[in-house]
């Protein structure tokens, strides 16, 4: 099968990428478009897919949109879902990332049922868990957080971890080096913005290491994960600091929830899983 | 003691760093947050009693800044420290007026750890 994704190549981290190799690895034909190049895309392909990378100032061919899809994902941030909400209307199928910020932005859509499907963000083995757990790496850092330092009031929240666990790794890194940052920790610390089920869960628990998160007020969340099970949630910074001093003392029951964590993303949370989603949808499987 | 304010408008661990450099060389380090914050965020941040901590409203901050500068003690040479280059820009017009030392602080993660610098703004 012939598929074209398309997204800004200027996005250092992109998960248009993480398609691309995930369709890849199903056998297909994937081409990489760039989104000012819309116009000249062969119309010869079978799928497209159109990932949300922050730019929504295009005109979707109409041509070909029964073969079109596009995966949404910034709904829980005001303007960007709004833009793409408009958008939703030049694609045959959409995805949404966000259950319950999706949801209110695009119910109202007359097509929603039929044409919009839950589709949220995974891992990539390959690239996020490249030193897996079994070369037995001893974790050099207590917690790690990659990313930006977000504003009020996730940057306090993190530079309190950069006091109190001086032997952290708080800050950006390469998407390729993400991974290793985690896999050198003993727990991925997650604070998410607006309840958004973001991309960093998944990138924390392939890595085999704890992930602790703040409490995600998307109904899928819990749906998807289990609090001391395989991961850890948090309700207030309190909280939080007994939690991680807990985890920190208790190894054993550490390495248990990372590890349960890990087999559940990898089994059914990785790009491969959502590329075949995405297949299944469109009846092309 | 020399009176400092360091008003933070983008991100935070340099500010906080830069507030206790400040109080090694016997300055009074206040910082002011632009943007209303949780008690317990509060409470989680003000734990150092030689830094005072405010939270501002975001309507509210310009105008904080200017009764801030406002007050600078004309005997004490007092130093403000900025994060935001319009803001420095804006400060810069008030220099003509208050004699206070005006910097402009840039933050960003180096290997997960925070770094910081100053510029002197003249």
């Amino acid at each position: 099968m012939k598929i074209a994704l398309i997204y800004e190549t200027k996005q250092v981290y992109h998960s248009g990428q993480y398609f691309l190799y995930a369709f890849q690895q199903l056998g297909h034909k994937v081409e990489h478009f760039d989104l000012n190049s819309l116009k000249d895309i062969p119309k010869t392909y079978d799928l497209y897919l159109r990932t949300d990378d922050g730019y929504y100032n295009f005109i979707w061919p109409q041509d070909i949109k029964e073969r079109s899809t596009y995966w949404i994902c910034d709904t829980h941030l005001k303007k960007p879902a709004k833009k793409m909400r408009k958008l939703s209307h030049s694609f045959g199928k959409c995805f949404f990332a966000h259950y319950t910020s999706g949801i209110k932005t695009l119910s109202k859509i007359k097509n929603f049922s039929e044409d919009f499907y839950w589709l949220p963000f995974a891992c990539d083995p390959q690239i996020h868990a490249s030193l897996q757990k079994k070369v037995n790496i001893e974790p050099i850092y207590d917690i790690a957080f990659v990313g930006n330092e977000g504003n009020i009031p996730r940057k306090f929240i993190l530079h309190e971890l950069r006091e109190r666990y001086t032997k952290s790794y708080i800050g950006y890194a390469d998407f390729r080096k993400m991974g290793t940052v985690y896999s050198y920790s003993k727990i991925g610390f997650n604070y998410s913005i607006n309840n958004d089920l973001n991309p960093r869960i998944f990138e924390i628990m392939i890595t085999g290491r704890m992930l602790i998160t703040n409490n995600i007020n998307d109904s899928k969340f819990l749906e998807l994960f289990k609090n001391r099970e395989n991961i850890v949630v948090y309700n207030n910074v309190e909280e939080l600091f007994s939690l991680i001093e807990y985890y920190l003392k208790h190894e054993d029951e550490r390495e248990a929830i990372a590890l349960k964590g890990q087999s559940l993303v990898l089994s059914q949370h990785t790009y491969l899983h959502r590329a075949q989603e995405i297949l299944k949808v469109c009846g092309l499987q | 003691m020399r009176p400092a304010v360091i008003f933070v408008e983008r991100g935070w661990g340099g500010c906080k760093e830069y507030a206790k450099e400040l109080v090694i060389k016997e300055y009074s380090p206040g910082l002011i947050i632009k943007g209303k914050l949780e008690q317990n965020i509060l409470a989680l941040i003000r734990k150092d009693p030689r830094i005072t901590i405010i939270d501002v409203r975001e309507f509210l901050f310009k105008i904080f800044i200017f009764f801030k500068i406002m007050q600078l003690n004309c005997n004490q040479k007092g130093l403000v420290v900025v994060t935001k280059e319009k803001t420095a820009a804006w400060l810069k017009f008030f220099k003509k007026y208050k004699d206070f030392e005006l910097q402009l602080l840039n933050e960003k993660t180096q290997n997960g750890k925070i770094v910081y610098q100053t510029q002197d703004i003249i």
